[in-house]
């Protein structure tokens, strides 16, 4: 009940990719067949293809915004230089996840590649939904 | 097609088809995001994801990476304009 709670409060694609993640969790234990997991890493690409399609749209915004709050042009320098150094870390998160997926693709056999998956999907969504407060 | 038809012909579960639900009420990027899924879901739908491979799934870091540096670029020359010096 604690998890499901938690999973309501989460937005969006944060709240699918983590249903994402436990079925991929179930799958894995249960040692899923070849047609089943394909449908999970089908369907993690695409969540994660939506989130990275969000991240870009509200990174857009979010640099704008910084700017206009900019009093000076040190003080603009300085705010991007900032947030860029969390930007990076978000683009290695799904460097992460796109890795984590293509590894799954290529070890058809291996459970593991599954659960690091799962791992990595759920690190970027809580990533993404705490920068974005709550919007992805 | 529509995105609940492409999700049901992907077999993806009923969490998923709430998904779109959620996405549409996202806000600002929630059409783009909407037609990434869709667009997405219709390959499924259509056996096209069958064929992915790893190659085609780092491919779409590309489309991150591209996306950042135009994000980069474009804030840099709007705080170029905004205080008059260059990018």
């Amino acid at each position: 009940v604690k998890h499901i709670r938690m999973i309501h409060r989460l937005s969006a694609i944060a709240s699918a990719t983590l249903m994402i993640v436990a079925a991929t969790l179930v799958l894995t234990s249960a040692g899923c067949g070849a047609s089943a997991r394909t449908k999970v890493l089908q369907t993690t690409l695409t969540v994660t293809n939506a989130a990275r399609d969000a991240y870009v749209s509200w990174d857009a915004a979010h640099q704008r915004e910084i700017v206009d709050a900019a009093k000076t042009l040190d003080e603009s320098k300085a705010k991007l230089a900032e947030y860029r150094a969390t930007q990076a870390k978000v683009v290695t998160l799904f460097e992460g996840v796109y890795r984590a997926i293509a590894v799954a693709t290529l070890l058809k056999d291996d459970p593991t590649s599954l659960a690091n998956l799962a791992a990595a999907s759920g690190l970027l969504m809580v990533e993404l939904h705490s920068l974005t407060g709550g919007k992805i | 097609m529509t995105a609940r038809d492409a999700l049901k012909m992907a077999g993806v579960a009923i969490d998923g088809i709430d998904l779109l639900a959620h996405l549409a009420g996202i806000g600002g990027p929630a059409d783009a995001v909407l037609t990434a899924v869709k667009t997405g879901l219709e390959a499924l739908a259509k056996g096209n994801a069958g064929t992915m491979s790893a190659q085609a799934v780092v491919a779409q870091l590309d489309l991150l990476h591209d996306g950042i540096k135009a994000n980069n670029a474009a804030a840099d020359a709007y705080e170029a304009a905004k205080f008059g010096t260059k990018p």
